[in-house]
């Protein structure tokens, strides 16, 4: 079976783990649990009328990008890019994230997402911020870990992408 | 290295196979698993099998050979079972071994304190958005 490998990355708290969580087992918690070091979830999904199974590296946030431990990218095929609706500087260190990551996984296809979309009222970032990332070549994909809404499009997306490259 | 008298190595050793819980794992040019020992079990890896693709048998191992570097470094993975385990890989003569220790420890008391710690900014976030 072809076999893929996903990092899931940005600050802490904006819902790595609830993504994945929702993806594999498709349940959620609004308890907040930090991840030490990595956890990896494994879903086999069907794509192109073949199985793929996706390794799912959930790893943990980190104030600083200097502290992203690189050799948890060592041999991804696609990186998941998250952000926090509801905290804008989450946004922008996803960027700084993604010139750190393309350093050691150049040519891995990855996507953003502004997770938390179900927080309507303490949403704090503006559609031009969205925007901007959009401007610069960036799938960006909205997704709430709580009600599911873009989850498994996320995820399936990238996977189909990583097969195509 | 540094050179240390032998009772200081062997007592090394034996604290680390008291504490660490070691297993290892060689893994061939060819990707395949060559031979493997130490307590795996504890790591929930059983049913290895001489010859198969590392890569279809440690889920964890997917993507990393060969290994473009002298060395890797993945700290506190966390096992299937529940253990996190500090991984090791290094190239030797006869391919790459694959060195698991267990951080279980040191581990839940990072991830007691860093709970804190984001708890804490969690906490002024939302008060930052309350004023």
């Amino acid at each position: 079976m072809i076999q893929k490998k996903i990092c899931m990355l940005g600050t802490f708290a904006v819902g790595k783990t609830s993504l994945v969580r929702r993806f594999v087992e498709s349940i959620y918690s609004d308890e907040y649990h930090t991840t030490v070091g990595v956890k990896i979830d494994k879903k086999v999904v069907q794509l192109d009328e073949q199985e793929v199974m996706l390794l799912l590296w959930d790893i943990q946030g980190e104030e600083s990008v200097q502290d992203l431990r690189r050799s948890y990218l060592r041999g991804a095929a696609g990186y998941l890019l998250v952000a926090d609706g509801t905290r804008r500087d989450t946004l922008y260190r996803t960027r700084a994230i993604q010139t750190v990551v393309q350093d050691t996984v150049a040519l891995a296809p990855f996507l953003l997402l502004i997770n938390k979309s179900d927080l309507t009222e303490a949403w704090s970032l503006e559609e031009r911020e969205i925007e901007e990332m959009k401007d610069k070549g960036w799938q960006v994909i909205r997704t709430s870990a709580k009600t599911g809404v873009g989850v498994e499009e996320a995820f399936l997306t990238l996977a189909q992408k990583m097969l195509e490259t | 290295m540094i050179e240390v008298p032998v009772p200081i190595r062997d007592f090394m050793l034996a604290l680390t196979f008291e504490t660490r819980s070691p297993a290892y794992l060689l893994v061939g040019e060819d990707n395949a698993v060559v031979e493997w020992g130490g307590n795996l079990g504890s790591y929930n890896i059983t049913g290895l099998q001489k010859d198969v693709d590392v890569d279809q048998q440690i889920y964890f191992l997917a993507g990393l050979f060969p290994l473009e570097d002298n060395s890797i470094f993945l700290p506190s993975v966390k096992m299937d079972g529940g253990l996190y385990a500090d991984v090791y890989l290094f190239r030797g003569t006869q391919g790459t071994w694959v060195l698991l220790l267990d951080a279980s420890a040191a581990t839940i008391e990072q991830r007691r304190l860093q709970q804190k710690a984001h708890d804490l900014g969690l906490q002024v976030i939302e008060l930052e958005r309350e004023d």
